[in-house]
């Protein structure tokens, strides 16, 4: 292997940790396991599977038609229906940007001691700072590294003694164990549905295809775009079943279902004190600053690709100015939504709710292209992918017919 | 058009009718049994995380700034509970004083906890709200 080909591994460990460790999977997914113990830990399986095969397509679609994946929507449905899905993406990159913006600055008040409003400043300074300056290539390389501090919750789970047998056991998908009513059945649904999602948030396959785009991937680059998302998106998966142990074996027993991202820092710091509570910090702090860069500049991917504006992160900022307007943009509004005193939480629950919406019309173009003999070539989806992508797309749908639904009558899975 | 002007008169009516009940019943809000019921979740959550936070304090394993600032985010997520208990809750009136008064007694925890000032007690008390809540939250449950 090129070192070439180890440096875009980068690429993927970013777009993982950032993904599946920002502050929305923080909270759904210790809460699931706060709520359900380890039963919900088929989704997460199924949801790491679901994004290593719509990631894999994404990646060899742009590696044999150089097309990310708002360009894709574009020729496959039309500019009126691409039109409604970019619409409802930004409004989804907004949220989650601005929740990750407010869970930055909670972690911050954990470090400083300053003001909430004041590390919500500083936090959205800083990445704004990091995105104009520093190119993607090193992006990628700072903060899938320092994210790697999140593996503390691994260590964590282990030491949490959890029962493997039962962990072993609650892989295949089966009904909750402790539910007696409608309504804990209801909460299941919505816990299942929002881990699904916040698992294939749709502005992973945005990012992950337009990194490829910039890193200018050839039909070479396939055997890397595969290794990229099986060990980016199973480490994301890994750290993602680990915040569920830590639901089940810390924080249910206690009664605990945690709001503050500063209640899940606590079960590092139960096994490995301060320094514990000090990496897993540090660790959700770079996985979150990762994923609100990630979200902001979605936006300004998608909007470009789709109105065939000049785009490009590694072009510099002064070279594509509507590009650049864009993610600043974004940067100042989620700002000032966090800024109004909204709970990043609650931000972040309607935004992995939304994000299930907008599944359906993500997942469906990348499917239609990737089947498509006459565009890929010999790199067509194989039967197996065909096959489980249309069952993806299927179960995606029934999540996206059942999501606000659900919070509505639990509301919010507290019900 | 004089059948306009009687529709649109009564309209008015019926908004101002609309806004002046909001406004006179806003002071002592009705609350329903599900929203006594998710503020006993809501409660019951944060007399947990106290408890937990006050343990790890205690024994050493987390640092003064994070002690403090988690039990002010702490402190001022109890605050909502309490704002949210303020009401009348007609069949579930009991148990809405019983959180209210469990809402109180856990302010003044958290409030020490941030003033690094807790000890065990603390602990113990904030487990044994979390169990009251609980109770409540079971019973409005069925």
């Amino acid at each position: 292997m090129k070192p070439r080909d180890i440096l875009e591994i980068f690429l993927g460990i970013l777009t993982a940790m950032g993904g599946f460790v920002e502050i929305g999977e923080l909270i759904f997914t210790v809460n699931a396991g706060a709520k359900f113990g380890l039963r919900l830990i088929w989704i997460s399986v199924l949801g790491v599977v679901g994004i290593i095969l719509y990631g894999e397509m994404c990646g060899r679609i742009v590696a044999v038609t150089h097309k990310p994946v708002f360009e894709v929507i574009r020729e496959t449905v039309g500019y009126r229906s691409g039109l409604m899905t970019l619409f409802a993406a930004n409004i989804v990159n907004l949220l989650t940007c601005a929740a990750e913006i407010g869970g930055m600055a909670l972690i911050l008040k954990m470090f400083f001691g300053t003001n909430y409003y004041l590390m919500i400043v500083v936090g959205a300074a800083f990445v704004g700072l990091v995105t104009w300056f520093v190119k993607l290539d090193w992006i990628e390389r700072i903060f899938g590294l320092l994210g790697l501090m999140m593996c503390v919750y691994i260590a964590s789970a282990v030491s949490s003694n959890p029962n493997w047998g039962e962990l072993a056991r609650d892989i295949i998908p089966g009904l909750p164990t402790n539910a007696s009513t409608p309504m804990d059945y209801a909460n299941y649904a919505y816990f299942a549905v929002a881990m699904l999602s916040s698992i294939m948030l749709p502005y992973e396959v945005y990012f992950y295809s337009s990194g490829a785009v910039e890193d200018r991937w050839t039909t070479d680059d396939i055997l890397t775009n595969r290794l990229v998302v099986i060990i980016g998106f199973s480490l994301g998966g890994l750290l993602a079943v680990a915040l569920l142990i830590l639901g089940a074996q810390v924080f249910m027993p206690r009664l605990i279902e945690p709001e503050l991202p500063g209640t899940v820092a606590l079960a590092p710091a139960m096994f490995y004190g301060k320094i514990g509570l000090l990496v897993a910090l540090g660790g959700m702090f770079f996985a979150i600053a990762g994923a609100a860069i990630e979200t902001a500049l979605c936006s300004a991917y998608n909007l470009c690709q789709f109105e065939r504006w000049p785009w490009g992160k590694q072009k510099g900022p002064k070279s594509v100015p509507g590009f650049t307007s864009i993610w600043v943009i974004v940067f100042v509004l989620a700002t000032i939504i966090v800024l109004t005193g909204v709970d990043p939480v609650n931000v972040v629950e309607y935004s992995i709710i939304f994000a299930v919406v907008i599944m359906p019309l993500t997942f469906y173009p990348i499917l239609q292209i990737a089947n498509d003999r006459r565009q890929m070539g010999i790199y067509v989806n194989k039967r197996l992918a065909r096959i489980l992508g249309w069952i993806y797309f299927v179960l995606l749908t029934l999540a996206a017919i059942a999501a606000l639904p659900l919070m509505f009558i639990t509301h919010g899975g507290k019900g | 058009m004089e059948r306009v002007r009687r529709s649109t008169v009564k309209i008015l009516t019926l908004l101002s009718a609309t806004v002046l009940l909001a406004a006179c019943s806003g002071g002592n809000k009705q609350l329903s049994r599900t929203d006594v019921q998710l503020a006993a979740g809501d409660l019951r959550t944060f007399a947990a995380s106290a408890q937990m936070l006050v343990e790890q304090c205690s024994a050493g394993r987390a640092t003064e700034t994070f002690c403090r600032q988690q039990s002010e985010l702490l402190s001022s997520k109890v605050e909502d509970a309490i704002q949210q208990l303020n009401g009348q809750a007609g069949p579930a009136e009991s148990e809405r004083e019983k959180l209210a008064q469990s809402a109180a007694e856990l302010r003044e925890i958290v409030l020490r906890v941030e003033q690094l000032a807790s000890n065990s007690t603390d602990a113990v008390e904030a487990k044994q709200l979390a169990s009251t809540a609980k109770g409540v939250e079971d019973s409005l449950r069925k």
